[in-house]
């Protein structure tokens, strides 16, 4: 197994997974307490990753991240770089493509937050972000652990997408999903094998761990 | 907080369209009071800013926290306490953790002897150290409502705050919330259906059906003179028919119903005419029995013949129906009745003054 692609796919995750916490939680929770009549279209555009082709997806980013582009140009003034074909655009459409896997597991378990307990909050005086740091996302850990699960595990199994924007460039886009492609274009079966038998085994174990996080009810009784 | 005005508040579909001013001044404890689905807790909310209006206007010492749809001070800014029906007490913090939710920066400082004195305040000094899953209902209530006293807030709003506990916790509860109100000299506005809590908690009672305020006065003058049929129907008087009036004379009225005369003492604002059907309402409390001949004059200026026709026991009390022409009901005590010896049939005379024949115009409102 190609150790710089299991590197960089680690790295890639990790990294999509803290940027999309950070993202993913104040959307959630915009999305689950907004009384707006636009909120279902943001959720549509949220879940849109879901259902789109990677390669559709794929073309947009690489449209809108190449130096053709306004947002491309600007990086490419400000770095010198492109973002398209590097890391950081891949980051950039890691983000976007996992972003589902983030927000609707936040989105389900604060929905189930006790809506008194949020009221209670704020007239208690506190304001939007303390109510949700204190009160929603203490009661909503399990959503959390499983959003940063899938989260991680989705990112690590994304193909097309990272083909698109990123390319086949080693130790800057060559992930784990796309050395296996690669090894089977090389006739190299055993590397290929070696490679899709780890990404079996994580997945299965990240979503064993998944579901026994979803099963086990949170106890707030201290021992 | 000295005054909150809640002028012509229109609210959601409920259709709840209400003149209230509330001044702290005059009563430190105001109950909201009417039967379900009549507005109460609309407007309760409406208050602590947790909904919006549909329109009119919310004011309170003078500055307007909702003007038509939209909502000037948010919820957080207006300092308001609110007594859940359910408690709601966050259930990831311990007892000290949600008594302490609430204060701020400023009052950390004595944090410790605040949170300890608030919930000794509330009757649950005891509970300190335990968690929110080990309360009882009225355990977490008492601490649901130091929650919302440590801030100190200027206003405490309290909705249907005893319906989930049993009958004796409810009892006590009361009584230690309309102190501990008194004692902090914190201002109320408390949501209710039950009349009794309504008697226990209120300085003043307001009296809302469908969605408008009816009647507004202290507790005794509401239940007892209340202003119209309907708010008669609400707050329960027992024996509520419809007379016409026969005389006017030396501070009385004289009514027939049903071709019996009673006397009524006459009420200021009451101006009724020869011949002017009103209701007539006699609370069952206020209703008298007794057998045998009785010749002594008698303060009790209505006497009537009359039969029981139905014989209830109601906890400690009896309603003992009668027919006196008309349908009336008399509370009396058990030993009362085995002093009487009633049964259903037995002749008797019930007697009430004049004073607790309360007549209500059947005109919709009051001419004041």
């Amino acid at each position: 197994m190609d150790s710089e692609a299991l590197w960089l796919t680690a790295r890639l995750a990790l990294l999509t997974t803290v940027i999309l916490f950070v993202i993913a939680v104040p959307l959630a929770a915009w999305l689950a307490f907004s009384t707006k009549r636009w909120t279902p279209a943001i959720e549509a555009v949220v879940a849109l990753p879901l259902v789109l082709p990677p390669t559709v997806l794929g073309y947009y980013l690489l449209v809108a991240l190449g130096n053709q582009s306004p947002v491309g140009r600007l990086w490419q003034d400000w770095t010198g770089s492109t973002l398209a074909f590097t890391f950081t655009g891949l980051l950039i459409a890691s983000v976007l493509y996992s972003l589902p896997f983030a927000v609707q597991p936040m989105l389900s378990a604060f929905s189930g937050v006790d809506r008194s307990l949020i009221e209670a909050s704020s007239v208690l005086g506190r304001s939007w972000i303390v109510t949700v740091v204190r009160v929603v996302m203490p009661l909503s850990t399990a959503g959390l652990a499983t959003a940063i699960v899938l989260t991680f595990a989705h990112t690590v199994g994304e193909f097309g997408v990272v083909l698109m924007v990123g390319g086949n460039i080693s130790g800057e886009t060559r992930t784990l999903s796309i050395d296996v492609y690669d090894s089977v274009q090389a006739f190299d079966y055993s590397a290929a094998g070696r490679t899709s038998l780890f990404l079996l085994a994580f997945s299965f174990v990240v979503l064993l761990a998944t579901y026994i996080i979803r099963r086990r009810r949170i106890n707030w009784v201290h021992a | 907080m000295s005054s909150l005005t809640c002028v012509h508040a229109a609210i959601r579909r409920h259709i709840v369209d209400v003149d209230l001013e509330i001044n702290a001044a005059n009563a430190l404890v105001t109950v909201l009071f009417g039967p379900s689905g009549s507005g109460k807790t609309t407007i309760l909310r409406a208050v602590a800013g947790l909904d919006p209006l549909d329109g009119g206007r919310i004011s309170c010492d003078g500055v307007t926290w909702n003007d038509e749809q939209r909502i000037v001070v948010p919820a957080r800014q207006r300092e308001i306490g609110y007594l859940f029906q359910d408690h709601a007490l966050f259930p990831h913090l311990d007892v000290r953790g949600n008594v302490a939710y609430g204060l701020n920066r400023g009052q950390r400082a004595d944090r410790t002897a605040r949170i300890r004195s608030t919930l000794a305040a509330a009757g649950a000094g005891h509970l300190e150290n335990r968690h929110v899953r080990e309360l009882s209902g009225g355990e977490a209530q008492r601490v649901a409502l130091a929650r919302s006293i440590a801030p100190q807030p200027r206003l405490l709003l309290l909705d249907e705050p005893f319906s989930a506990l049993d009958t004796p916790t409810r009892a006590r509860l009361r009584a230690d919330v309309r102190s501990l109100l008194i004692n902090t000299g914190t201002p109320a506005l408390v949501v209710t259906h039950d009349r009794s809590e309504a008697l226990a908690l209120a300085d003043r009672i307001c009296v809302i059906v469908e969605g408008r305020v009816r009647q507004v006065g202290a507790p005794e003058e509401v239940f007892d003179r209340p202003g119209d049929p309907q708010v008669a129907a609400v707050v329960g008087v027992e024996t509520a028919v419809s007379g016409v009036v026969a005389a006017n004379r030396d501070g009385v009225t004289d009514v027939v119903v049903h071709g019996v005369s009673l006397v009524a003492a006459r009420v200021p604002d009451v101006h009724s005419a020869i011949g002017d059907e009103v209701l007539i309402c006699i609370r069952a409390e206020d209703v008298s029995l007794s057998v045998g001949a009785e010749d002594a004059i008698s303060s009790q200026r209505n006497r009537l013949p009359a039969h029981v026709s139905r014989i209830t026991r109601e906890g400690p009390l009896v309603r003992v129906d009668l027919d006196a022409g008309f349908g009336l009901s008399s509370y009396i005590t058990r030993p009362a009745l085995e002093d009487l010896g009633l049964a259903v049939g037995s002749p008797v005379t019930a007697s009430f003054k004049g004073q607790s024949v309360h007549l209500i115009p059947r005109a919709p409102a009051l001419q004041s």
